[in-house]
């Protein structure tokens, strides 16, 4: 008996449903970056091409999309195609970055797109790249501590560059000291080495001292 | 070329060689000349006791007296076995690479007739040496004579921060000479081990240190780089002091001694990074004062470290947060550190002695640089318990919170979550993996705080900065506030602002985003983000007339078009061209001196 009173209202229901649905009153708003794709490197002082594909295509008043402070935003748009252009700033710092597309469907309601990351990079050498700490020198084998890179460029001086994809880390000695590609350098023997570090064709040159345990008497 | 630092060490070792100094000079200055440092090229030394690639086109002048004071390194590392050749190499190698700075003109010593000739090279000889580390107990100095004599970084130049302190080494003729010493200049002297504090030291013995006849004293630094008017000291990057000695037989020596503005290090605020100092300018790029300028960097990528947070986001949003969003806990330590560094490359490429840095503080940064004074670490030996931070510099910053902080983690989700896409995410606390924080967060005792925790009105953090346990730091503070003009343009429907409005209409703080709305916000004037009582701490701002500045917004992220929320520039971080107001006042108050009427002694 149930069943049958459950069939019922089911059926008189889903039909009504369906048709809401079909009607796009239902669908759900999304917002979906199809351009650029994820991990697209972008260099400073070029201008981005941002596509947004919004479902249902006209259910959107505005749609804008949001860059970190660095980036900013976009200038909104009211109708499709959501098609934006964005001028990465020739300060901006070399990491990755994430892009949103942000939309209003009514006062108070809209959508968020998931986020594309882009890899914001400097096409030009720095005038001078330093190292922080220019020298390291470890009281033990297995200690280990960072170095950062920071180039001093013309038009914005100082940059951290830590994130770039374009650093690069090498050890001359590993037995007595080993880097990661994200700057770590772990005392691995007694000795000395020398950390050289290159982006966009300059390099600094870190000295590693990794002294000797003491001698137990 | 043969190995010459190795034979350096070896002659070293020769304890009682009559000869061994003259050998190792012979040495060092065959290994200058074969680095042909008077010639165009400088050079590298690429491995120990090799000759030297020519490859880097610089100052050969500055390069000159980088090179020898390096040298100097080399031979002092070579007779006390206290660092590695590895270090003297690092210090050649940063030697060669802060040739951009040009260190200053090294003293010339004016020898008058007597003594000082008749004894030959080196009588009379006066060193300045860096007591930092080699000759420190402590935050003492070392009063044994064989230490002094024959450790200690010598050096040209020193920082007017008060803290400072070199040693002078002053050879004399026979063991029991009586010395005195005039300072003629600002600063002052004292015995090595004494408290004096005064302009003139008379009838020091001299004593024997294993080698010559020597004595000790010890010259402090001034408190201020400008003496003011009628002085021109506000516009120049270095100026001296000197020192008579005179000794018994009537021969006297006066050397100078340089005196340079202390380091300056930027510090950035919340959500923000180091190049948000890219366009501050004249600060940067005086050619006149020739700062030098380091930023200080706490936007840290945390490798999607956070795993909850209060407020609470969605995991794509939660793992964008970056150092810069969470509190003083988690900053200050790194700020502290980069000051620190600063100090200490000041300190190689100068050739000065140094302990303390300005600071010049944006926003959040204002607040973490006085939190990082409560820090255990902060009076450290080579300050000589004095701490880093000759002088506080903020502008912009929330020193009593502010109500945006508040409003962005309680309610006002919708534009909470439009902050936090713009890599804005208003953290009250969150967990970190590691060590819980070390002073909890509210209720939260083992969550770390974020920016906005800390940063709200009556917060456990500010209250531990305003009753502070570390000294107190001269401190100048400057208020931005907004004029109608930085505001107008919120009221446009196409800003960021008429978006906000519309897509977060639920939300009270978007509905006050309009030009006449935002004020109440804060119920008085302010720079679109802090109020100004915030950004002076409460006090009265001075110099009356120019504090506050107005006609500027907080920060570039807040402006109007592509990039910003629809507020209209400048800002207080923009170039000198564009607002000059609070670029005048940093310098201003650079120069003014450290008890000066624009300075608070704040914790």
């Amino acid at each position: 008996m149930l069943n049958v009173i459950a069939s019922r209202v089911a059926s008189t229901c889903v039909l009504p449903l369906a048709l809401i649905v079909s009607s796009g009153l239902l669908t759900p708003q999304t917002l979906r970056i199809t351009e650029p794709k994820d991990g697209t490197v972008v260099n400073t002082g070029q201008v981005l091409t941002v596509v947004v594909d919004a479902s249902p295509p006209f259910a959107f008043q505005e749609v804008i999309i949001v860059g970190p402070s660095a980036i900013g935003f976009s200038q909104t748009l009211r109708s499709p195609p959501y098609r934006f252009s964005l001028l990465i700033p020739l300060g901006t710092r070399p990491r990755r970055y994430s892009l949103f597309a942000d939309g209003t469907t009514e006062p108070g309601k809209g959508a968020a797109s998931d986020p594309v990351e882009i890899q914001v990079e400097r096409p030009d050498r720095p005038l001078k790249l330093t190292a922080k700490p220019a020298v390291l020198d470890f009281m033990s084998v297995g200690h280990n501590d960072p170095i950062t890179a920071v180039g001093q460029f013309a038009d914005v001086g100082e940059l951290d560059l830590r994130e770039s994809t374009r650093i690069k880390y090498v050890s001359d000695n590993p037995r007595v000291a080993k880097v990661t590609q994200e700057g770590l350098v772990t005392a691995t023997g007694p000795g000395s080495a020398n950390v050289t570090l290159e982006y966009n064709g300059t390099s600094v040159v870190v000295p590693v001292t990794v002294r000797k345990p003491p001698v137990a008497r | 070329m043969f190995n010459c630092l190795a034979l350096v060490r070896y002659l070293a070792n020769m304890r009682r060689h009559r000869f061994r100094f003259v050998a190792i000079a012979a040495c060092l200055f065959v290994l200058d000349a074969s680095s042909n440092l008077s010639a165009q090229s400088c050079t590298r030394p690429a491995t120990e006791g090799s000759d030297c690639d020519c490859n880097a086109t610089i100052n050969p002048g500055a390069c000159s007296l980088c090179w020898n004071a390096a040298l100097g390194d080399a031979l002092a590392c070579a007779i006390t076995g206290r660092c590695t050749l590895a270090d003297v190499y690092g210090r050649l190698n940063q030697c060669l690479d802060g040739m951009a700075a040009t260190p200053p003109a090294p003293p010339t010593p004016v020898s008058q007739p007597g003594l000082c000739e008749g004894e030959g090279a080196g009588a009379c000889e006066i060193t300045f040496l860096d007591p930092v580390n080699a000759l420190q107990n402590g935050n003492a100095i070392l009063t044994d004579p064989a230490t002094l004599a024959t450790l200690g970084k010598p050096v040209i130049a020193i920082a007017a921060d008060s803290a400072s302190r070199v040693v002078l080494r002053i050879r004399a003729g026979t063991v029991g000479d009586k010395i005195d010493i005039t300072l003629n200049g600002d600063g002052s002297l004292s015995t090595v081990g004494g408290t004096e504090n005064s302009l003139y030291l008379s009838q020091l013995t001299a004593v024997d240190t294993g080698e010559y006849p020597m004595t000790f004293a010890v010259y402090r630094a001034p408190s201020n780089f400008s003496r003011g008017a009628p002085s021109n000291d506000d516009n120049i990057d270095q100026r001296s002091v000197s020192f008579h000695v005179r000794f018994p037989d009537g021969t006297t020596v006066d050397t100078p001694l340089t005196i340079l503005r202390p380091p300056v290090v930027l510090v950035h605020g919340a959500w923000g990074d180091e190049s948000d100092w890219a366009t501050f300018t004249p600060l940067i790029s005086d050619p006149l004062r020739n700062f030098f300028v380091r930023r200080a960097n706490y936007n840290y990528d945390l490798h999607g470290a956070i795993t909850t947070s209060t407020p609470g986001y969605t995991p794509a949003l939660l793992k964008k947060a970056r150092g810069n969003a969470l509190g003083f806990d988690f900053a200050a330590p790194i700020v502290l550190e980069e000051i620190d560094t600063a100090i200490v490359e000041f300190r190689q490429t100068r050739n000065a002695a140094a302990a303390q840095a300005d600071v010049i503080a944006h926003s959040m940064g204002g607040t973490v640089s006085r939190a990082l004074v409560n820090l255990l670490r902060y009076p450290g030996h080579d300050s000589f318990g004095a701490g880093y931070i000759h002088k506080l510099i903020t502008f912009g910053t929330p020193h009593l919170g502010s109500p945006l902080a508040a409003d962005l983690t309680q309610g006002n989700v919708c534009v909470r979550t439009f902050f936090a896409e713009h890599e804005h995410i208003a953290l009250y606390a969150v967990s970190l993996p590691g060590p819980p924080s070390p002073n909890g967060c509210g209720i939260y005792t083992t969550l770390w705080c974020g920016g906005s925790g800390d940063l709200q009105p009556g917060s456990d953090a500010l209250g531990r900065i305003q009753n502070g346990s570390g000294p107190t730091v001269p401190a100048a503070l400057i208020a931005g506030i907004t004029a109608q003009a930085n505001v107008a343009s919120l009221d446009n429907s196409l800003s960021v602002a008429g978006y906000l409005r519309s897509r977060c209409a639920n939300d009270p703080v978007a509905q006050r985003f309009t030009a006449q709305g935002w004020r109440t916000e804060f119920g008085e004037d302010n720079d679109g983000i802090v109020s100004q009582t915030s950004q002076l701490a409460g006090f009265t701002a001075t110099p009356v007339g120019l504090n506050p500045v107005p006609g500027v917004i907080h920060s570039a992220g807040l402006e109007g078009g592509r990039f910003g929320l629809g507020f209209t520039g400048p800002s207080e971080q923009a170039s000198a061209t564009s607002i000059a107001g609070i670029q005048d006042l940093v310098i201003r108050f650079l120069n003014e001196q450290m008890n000066g009427a624009d300075f608070y002694q704040l914790h």
